[in-house]
């Protein structure tokens, strides 16, 4: 009963939605309707479970007194604080205190978070860009033309960087892009009717 | 009442020293950036909760079937399944999960599959097949050579991933697939070159968002 | 590794939950431990999960329970080996000092006939001295110290037999009618009062005197007599006391509870009136006497009676016939016309020897082995007052051999000890194996090859070169930024190109008309806020430059809050916009191709119906009036840093209308949607990418935004680096490459 009854939802709700994006039917459309607000309902409780998850594994660590148990209880703290603001002032998420902290606090350290990357990505160009076969050359030049050509730099040099910098982005990256995209394609799909057919079964474990 | 001024004034520089906090990684690990990493991710943890409950879960799920439960019974099969999920975080009862994991998992393939057929596939094979006419082009032959490089590069990238393309084959037919699979492989490099490209542009641009909030902040300074 | 129960999957030491299954793991408390590969098992396996061994050891099966005779506890006889060593015949009495409990006197009595059922016996533990009945005491002391813990093992002295008319005075009187008194009295005070005997007092053992002296004379039937004191309280400490004197009913009261006898279970007819008679093995005596006369046995040689020597190899019969063998039961006393009566009459009712119990079915005999000793045969007068037979050996308890009857002993060899065989694994070595098997030898006799010198791994960027990287780049964006935030003007006055995608999008904003509704899908979070921020504020700008109303839905939890800032900006700047009349949030949609889907579907705008500031309906909202769905939007915008977050819209939204479909994008992603961009009809009618996307589309706009105004520091960003990917090419040129940065 563990398995088929998940498997028999699976097959089903999938099948429905399945219809539905085929065959104009009123009464598959509003099944399929019904059937895909409510998997994106349950996704917002699967994001409840998420935060539960580093919840717990914080309060493991405060309580175990493992390593770094002090920053976890900052991180309890900081939770809580937001959390129970929120839900309880009238205005959630828009309330004075927790927009305070969204925008002061959250926005300036996730911002500053990937802004680190911008150091990453020059200290790898260094070694990632070093020629030692024709093919990377070619890399090479493909995307400093793209890079200097879609600067000021390239606008500044004149007009042939840019266009070859479109030129590039447009046809050879727009071709292997698209051999990407149509391999990606045909996997979801075979993946996707492995699921429906039962053969994969991700969700009964 | 909170003085929204001065909460902003305050802010602004709360902001400056976690902004200074986390840049303090370019030293090396230290506790000032791990303070703000732990209380990042606390923070932003708790406000999607924050958001998901007050947007998503009581106005959707808690207020119609506080109000009207009868003539709103369908709500509760969305509420039993994710309440299920839930069940989700104790090992011991994850099995509960498996309806409602059963659930998504269908109609996310199912959806899938047709975003992949309708939205993806379909559309592509049919950009590449292309017209060798240059009248397609506003008769410019340059058309046909992009077009035609655009056929066959993508030709070329799916049969480089075909990975046993490259070694099949004898004569003739089996030295033109040979070849088609390293158009195939100069095309991806390319490809990837312009996407590192991108890359840097992005995030170069995202430190230049962080360093003009510095310099703002320090400029507020000056009268 | 604890492997899983439920799916075996491989879990770390120390994980109480399987990580695949979520099934409880057998935790080293409470596993077992295989003992071949360690690894933890729940304890309701037998093999391992992991190397199939076993788990639980099988205790060797415990020897089959041989059928032995009735064992005699607490009072053991003595048994002896069937080839007595000479030695030990020769000691005689020396011998015996550490051997059998026997004394001396019974060592004369004849041997019993062989038709008599020598009852085999399990010599019973070694009794210790304080539990030994005072008489048996003086026996012992006065005959020769017989030490209580002698093995039964050991070869006990054999007793001379005495010869048919000799021995002791009172023996003989016995056989000539006297009734007989068992051996095994035990007079600890003053016995009763035994009327006199008759007769000649020589060779009466001072017992049997005493014993014939405090004999109180013969009552009338129903007359109480007081029980001997071994059967009172000092009688009780010795359990195993036999009470050969069972009352008679209506005689004697029922013994003391202080000494319950555990032989009155045994002997149902002790409860019987019994009058004095004589023991049938007397009875035998005279028969014997008068059907055999054995040789006088050699002087210092003792001769053992039968039920001392036990049975001769002849004598031992197969267990089927050993049951058969049981001599006939005493069934009526002997006829109270005979002088024996009379002698019988006169002893009291605890000296008179109850009839014996009735045959019980003898267990097999056992043949003993050579060297094993052999127990000793009971006299039927003793074996109503042998003790209860004794079951099978409790559970750890000793069954046989030398430590027979004692529990609790700890095994000789550990099972954890036992060595067990080696399972063979897998089969037989083939030819082809051994050839193999050979030349694995060879390979490995063989010194190992040289190695190749390692390569080099390449080395970690140096800090210091970290730090050189990253004040470059600093420099190259801060100085830029500061000199455009002092002086409020561009540094070089760079025109950015316009690429023909951002041309299109520009294009398609400009066909949206006054008061039409825009969907914007706003995918941007703080962690890409600084660089699609100033793309949104030009699209959008644009957008509420041509009056369209604008409605805001976002995937990501942080998105709302974002775009109603940025929007309350912008309207700020148009200064004719108001939330709800020309501008919606509708907040977040969870569930990412899901969400869009019920978007799209039958439902429309259902899935939305609130909006995110004030939580109203939208049907409250001015601007909301006229749209129900995707199908009632003029336009479509995507703002999304991530190139997939942008394909579930082209694929769950776009191909599912018809409404045109624009994304400002992420530099990075830009190229990842030209596909979409490149189809006929396009899928994405407009594209632009990051700050240069964003300077493009203000350009276009005649402004001059966060876009164009981050353009140079951007410009000094792509110098630097590309600045440091030629230095890395020339440090590889030169030959430095990862040997020397």
């Amino acid at each position: 009963m563990r398995r088929i009854l998940p498997t028999t939802a699976a097959l089903a709700a999938g099948f429905l939605v399945l219809l539905d994006l085929f065959i104009q039917n009123p009464y598959l459309d509003l099944i399929g309707w019904v059937l895909t607000d409510w998997a994106a309902i349950l996704a917002a409780f699967a994001l409840l479970a998420g935060a539960y998850n580093v919840l717990a594994s914080h309060f493991r660590r405060v309580g175990r007194r493992q390593e770094g148990w002090p920053y976890s209880l900052i991180l309890i703290l900081a939770l809580w604080v937001v959390l129970v603001v929120g839900i309880l002032d009238p205005s959630g998420p828009q309330g004075d205190l927790v927009s305070w902290v969204f925008r002061y606090v959250q926005f300036p350290l996730q911002a500053t978070f990937f802004a680190l990357l911008a150091f990453y990505m020059a200290t790898a160009a260094y070694r990632a860009f070093q020629v030692r076969r024709p093919e990377a050359l070619l890399m090479l030049v493909a995307g400093l033309v793209v890079l200097i050509g879609q600067s000021p730099v390239g606008a500044w040099l004149g007009e042939a960087l840019p266009r070859a910098a479109q030129w590039v982005v447009a046809v050879p990256t727009t071709a292997g892009v698209r051999g990407v995209l149509l391999g990606v394609a045909l996997g979801t799909v075979a993946t996707g009717l492995r699921l429906l057919m039962g053969m994969d079964r991700p969700y009964a474990r | 009442m909170v003085d929204l001024l001065h909460a902003d004034v305050l802010g602004g520089w709360v902001a400056f020293v976690l902004t200074l906090m986390v840049f303090s990684y370019l030293l090396g690990d230290n506790p000032l950036f791990r303070l703000a990493e732990h209380l990042f991710v606390g923070v932003a943890v708790g406000y999607a909760v924050v958001v998901v409950w007050r947007t998503v879960l009581v106005p959707r799920l808690w207020t119609p079937l506080a109000t009207d439960p009868v003539a709103n019974w369908p709500f509760l099969v969305p509420l039993l399944l994710g309440l299920l999920l839930l069940a989700r975080v104790r090992a011991r009862w994850s099995w509960w999960a498996n309806l409602p994991m059963g659930f998504l998992f269908g109609v996310g393939a199912a959806l899938s599959i047709g975003g992949a057929l309708l939205g993806t596939l379909y559309p592509q094979v049919r950009a590449s097949l292309i017209s060798l006419n240059p009248a397609s082009y506003g008769g410019q032959w340059g058309g046909v050579v992009d077009a035609a490089i655009l056929a066959v590069g993508t030709l070329g990238t799916l049969l480089y991933f075909y990975f046993t393309a490259a070694r099949e084959g004898r004569g003739v037919a089996g030295g033109i697939r040979r070849a088609w699979v390293a158009v195939g492989r100069w095309t991806l490099l390319v490809a990837f070159g312009a996407l590192f490209a991108g890359a840097t542009i992005s995030r170069l641009s995202l430190l230049i968002a962080r360093v003009q909030f510095l310099w703002n902040q320090i400029w507020s300074l000056i009268p | 590794m604890i492997y899983c129960p439920n799916c075996g999957t491989a879990n770390r030491d120390g994980s109480k939950f399987c990580n695949e299954c979520g099934a409880r793991l057998a935790a080293p408390s409470t596993g077992i431990a295989c003992p071949e590969c360690g690894t933890f098992n729940p304890v309701t396996r037998l093999f391992c999960q992991k190397c199939g061994a076993r788990l639980v050891t099988v205790a060797p099966e415990p020897e089959p329970e041989e059928p032995e005779g009735v064992p005699v506890t607490g009072f053991s006889l003595p048994s002896r080996l069937l080839e007595t060593p000479p030695e030990a015949e020769a000691e005689g009495p020396a011998a015996g000092e550490e051997g059998a409990l026997i004394p001396e006197w019974l060592t004369g009595l004849e041997p019993e006939a062989a038709g008599e059922e020598p009852v085999q016996e399990v010599p019973a533990a070694p009794l210790e001295e304080e539990h030994l009945p005072d008489w048996l005491r003086e026996l012992r002391s006065g005959l020769g110290a017989v030490p209580e813990g002698e093995s039964v093992e050991e070869a006990p002295p054999e007793v001379p037999a005495a010869p048919p008319g000799e021995g002791p005075g009172w023996l003989r009187e016995l056989r000539s009618g006297v009734g007989a008194v068992p051996e095994e009295e035990a007079v600890e005070e003053a016995p009763p009062e035994v009327p006199a005997a008759p007769s000649e007092e020589e060779g009466v053992p001072d017992w049997l005197r005493k014993l014939r002296a405090s004999l109180p004379p013969l009552e009338e039937e129903g007359e109480e007599v007081p029980p001997p004191a071994w059967l009172t309280e000092e009688g009780a400490a010795y359990p195993q006391v036999p009470v050969f004197a069972e009352p008679a009913v209506g005689a004697e009261g029922p013994l003391p509870e202080e000494a319950p006898s555990p032989l009155e279970a045994e002997a149902p007819g002790a409860a019987e009136a019994l009058p004095l008679e004589i023991p049938p093995w007397l009875e035998g005596l005279e028969e014997e006497a008068a059907e055999e006369v054995p040789p006088p046995p050699p002087p210092g040689e003792q001769v053992s009676p039968p039920w001392l020597v036990g049975p001769t190899p002849e004598e031992i019969r197969a267990p089927g016939e050993a049951a058969e063998a049981v001599p006939p039961p005493v069934e009526a006393p002997l006829e109270p016309g005979r002088a024996e009566a009379e002698e019988e009459e006169m002893l009291p009712e605890w000296l008179r020897v109850p009839p014996p119990p009735p045959a019980e079915a003898v267990p097999a005999a056992r043949v003993p082995e050579e060297g094993e000793a052999v127990p000793g045969e009971i006299p039927p007068w003793l074996a109503p007052f042998s003790p209860l037979a004794r079951g099978p050996a409790a559970e750890g308890e000793e069954g046989t051999g030398l430590l027979q009857g004692i529990s609790g002993l700890v095994p000789a060899v550990p099972e954890v000890l036992e060595v067990r065989e080696e399972k063979a694994k897998g089969p037989a070595p083939s030819p082809v194996g051994a050839s193999e098997a050979n030349l694995f030898r060879q390979v490995l006799a063989e010194p190992p090859p040289e190695e190749p010198p390692a390569r080099p791994k390449a080395k970690r960027f140096p800090l210091w070169g970290r730090w050189l990287v990253s004040l470059l780049l600093l420099a190259a964006v801060g100085i830029p930024t500061v000199w455009n935030g002092v002086t409020g003007r561009p540094l070089l006055n760079l025109r950015p190109a316009v690429p023909p995608a951002v041309q299109a999008l520009y294009a398609a904003v400009e066909q949206v008309q006054p008061g039409e509704a825009v969907l914007v899908g706003w995918d941007v979070d703080p962690a890409s806020a600084g660089e699609l921020l100033p793309l949104a504020e030009a699209i959008l700008g644009h957008l509420m430059q041509r009056g369209a109303r604008l409605f805001v839905v976002s995937q990501l939890p942080a998105g709302p809050p974002l775009a109603q800032e940025t929007l309350d900006g912008l309207a700020r700047t148009q200064g004719v916009y108001t939330y709800g009349a020309h501008y919606l949030n509708l907040g977040y949609l969870p569930g990412d191709e899901l969400g869009l889907r019920a978007l799209s579907g039958a439902g429309g705008l259902a899935a939305l119906d609130r909006d995110y500031v004030q939580g109203k309906a939208l049907a409250q909202w001015e601007a909301a009036a006229g749209v129900r769905g995707v199908d009632d939007f003029r336009l479509i915008v995507v703002l999304a840093s991530d190139a997939q977050q942008v394909r579930r819209w082209i694929e769950q939204v776009g191909a599912q209308h018809g409404v045109p479909l624009v994304a400002g994008v992420s530099a990075g992603a830009l190229p990842a949607l030209q596909p979409y961009h490149e189809t006929e009809p396009r899928q994405l009618a407009g594209l632009a990418g990051g700050t240069p996307g964003a300077a493009a589309y203000e350009s276009l706009r005649g402004v001059y935004l966060a876009g164009q105004s981050s353009m140079e520091a951007l410009a000094g960003g792509v110098l630097a680096l590309a600045f440091i990917v030629i230095v890395g090419n020339v440090a590889l040129l030169f030959g430095l490459g990862r040997q020397g940065e």
